[in-house]
């Protein structure tokens, strides 16, 4: 298989979009977003002559990421600021939708860095508890307890909100797929 | 509350939508954007720099090109550093020289020279004598090696019957005139565990300790003494029985130190310790990705830091040289211990693409410049375990 630049700059392209929305998840703020995932692309960058497969490349760039939020986060000086270049964000069609989605940001907001990146990996990336554990290092167990932790503080953070969303008492939480 | 929390989820991400994906920036402007977010800058011009001159992606058969001869006049006949690369040429004492633009980064020093694998997975010895020869084939591309320089085993991963299987071989270099095989051991390298994290490699052995092998697979750290009458590998990590270890894992074993990543509640720590005790002696705040020890086990290298540093292993305070007087804008593309006790290091300039190679005694850090302006990166073999 040959991997050359070309080959790094279409992983690029192909991954660039998904990144920065996982990253949007995790940061709440378009700057930041689509620096954590250029970030994880320049890291990606310096072990792109490591990565064997484009698998281990996809494994990779998402656990580069991770890291880099979680480490990001660790840092005094980070904060979830407004953007000071304010990301195109479509206007959404209903009030109802602007009131829900500050609410979601706002509630992810309040999660410690390692629980807000396992609602992120397991509810939007939808990976399995092993492999979100995998992801971040940890064990399965330590997923389950970071998963119900972080679904108890969005249920307060959410109140009526997310019972109106959801429609159910959120009973799977924690199980492996 | 599992589908409806993703809709929300899937909803709010939609909502962004990315400006064009930064290629460029990566690729070439990266250093500047990077440095203002504390980033990676150092490495990224660093492997910048050695595309630019080396193009390290080119892949083919061993063999093509490749040429063993003498060296320049200017390589020194016994480097302190031990075998080295310089672009897509091993440099080895006075008489022995690989040129093959096929080579990978990971090689092992090993008493009589230096083994090396290539992009395809080839396993190869080349001795202080100009001799090489193939003595492997890795399960994957650019095969990591580990080795004992001063026993001259070395140790890699082959593939095994099943997707799933691999199989640890361990190969005493010191015997005959290429060598020969100890032992081999099956393994499964399927498992929840990651290996990815603390090494950034796949699973396979990344150190030799006196006799002892250590590897990674996806249940854990293991040791393997392969000449040993009751030669089955010993789990490490994680400690059976005890969840609070679970996030452990095993960087590196030398001189009977060994050094541990802790990665629980999210505040990644080093531990160092005696082998076969589970209770740190010296504790660094600090995760260091890919660290590895001194043949003493004095100090520990962190070669994925910015800048490259160095840790004492009895007191975790840092003990890193001042590497960078008078070296202008280069910045550190590799590190190994020397065999006199100290560090050094290959410091590119990020626009020629040239190489000095800096020595630092430790703990003192009276550093002195080895060799100047070599053409291309410079790799140390043994530098991490890749």
């Amino acid at each position: 298989m040959r991997r050359d630049v070309a080959d790094y700059s279409d992983f690029v392209a192909m991954r660039w979009p998904s990144l920065v929305r996982t990253a949007f998840l995790l940061t709440g703020d378009h700057g930041h977003a689509e620096d954590l995932a250029q970030s994880a692309l320049t890291k990606c960058l310096v072990a792109w002559p490591r990565l064997r497969a484009r698998e281990a490349a996809d494994a990779y760039v998402r656990k580069a990421l991770l890291n880099t939020y979680i480490s990001w986060r660790r840092k005094s000086s980070w904060h979830e600021l407004p953007s000071e270049d304010p990301p195109m964000i479509d206007v959404d069609d209903s009030m109802e939708g602007l009131a829900l989605r500050s609410v979601v940001l706002e509630a992810l907001s309040t999660l410690p860095p390692k629980q807000r990146a396992v609602v992120v990996l397991r509810f939007y990336e939808d990976l399995g508890v092993r492999d979100v554990a995998k992801q971040l290092g940890c064990s399965t167990g330590s997923v389950k307890r970071q998963t119900y932790e972080a679904l108890k503080k969005l249920r307060h953070v959410m109140g009526d909100d997310m019972r109106i969303a959801s429609g159910n008492s959120g009973h799977d939480e924690g199980n492996s797929r | 509350m599992r589908a409806d929390l993703k809709e929300l989820l899937s909803r709010e991400a939609q909502r962004v939508h990315p400006s064009p994906a930064p290629i460029d920036a990566v690729l070439t402007d990266v250093q500047t954007r990077v440095r203002h977010r504390r980033m990676g800058a150092t490495a990224v011009a660093a492997v910048l720099a050695v595309l630019a001159v080396a193009g390290p992606w080119a892949i083919g058969w061993i063999g093509e090109g490749s040429t063993v001869g003498r060296p320049a006049d200017a390589v020194p006949s016994d480097p302190s550093w031990g075998p080295y690369r310089v672009g897509d040429t091993i440099y080895l004492g006075e008489q022995a020289e690989l040129t093959n633009k096929h080579l990978a980064d990971p090689m092992a020093e090993v008493p009589r020279g230096v083994v090396y694998s290539t992009a395809t997975g080839k396993i190869g010895l080349l001795t202080t004598a100009g001799e090489h020869r193939q003595i492997g084939f890795g399960a994957t591309m650019y095969p990591a090696l580990a080795s004992n320089p001063a026993t001259g085993w070395v140790t890699w991963l082959e593939n095994g019957p099943g997707r799933d299987r691999g199989e640890i071989v361990v190969y005493d270099t010191t015997v005959g005139r290429f060598g020969m095989e100890v032992d081999r051991l099956p393994v499964s390298k399927d498992g929840p565990r990651n290996c990815f994290r603390p090494r950034i490699a796949n699973p396979g052995p990344f150190a030799i300790d006196g006799s002892a092998v250590y590897y990674c697979t996806g249940k854990g750290d293991f040791v393997w003494h392969p000449t040993e009458a009751d030669a089955e590998p010993k789990q490490i990590l994680p400690v059976e029985g005890d969840p609070s270890t679970s996030d452990d894992y095993l960087l590196d074993v030398r001189a009977g130190v060994q050094v541990v990543a802790r990665y629980g509640d999210g505040h990644p720590t080093t531990a160092i310790m005696p082998v076969g005790q589970t209770t740190p002696t010296t504790t660094i705040e600090h995760e260091l990705i890919d660290g590895f020890l001194s043949r003493d086990g004095r100090f520990v290298a962190a070669p994925l830091d910015e800048p490259m540093q160095v840790y004492d292993t009895s007191t975790g305070e840092q003990t890193t040289p001042d590497y960078f007087a008078g070296q202008g804008n280069r910045v550190p593309l590799a590190m190994t211990f020397t065999d006199d006790g100290g560090v050094a290091l290959g410091l590119i300039h990020p626009e020629r693409g040239t190489t000095n190679i800096v020595t630092c005694s430790l703990p003192e850090g009276a550093c002195e410049m080895e060799l100047q302006d070599l053409d291309g990166g410079v790799f140390f073999a043994n530098q991490r375990h890749q």
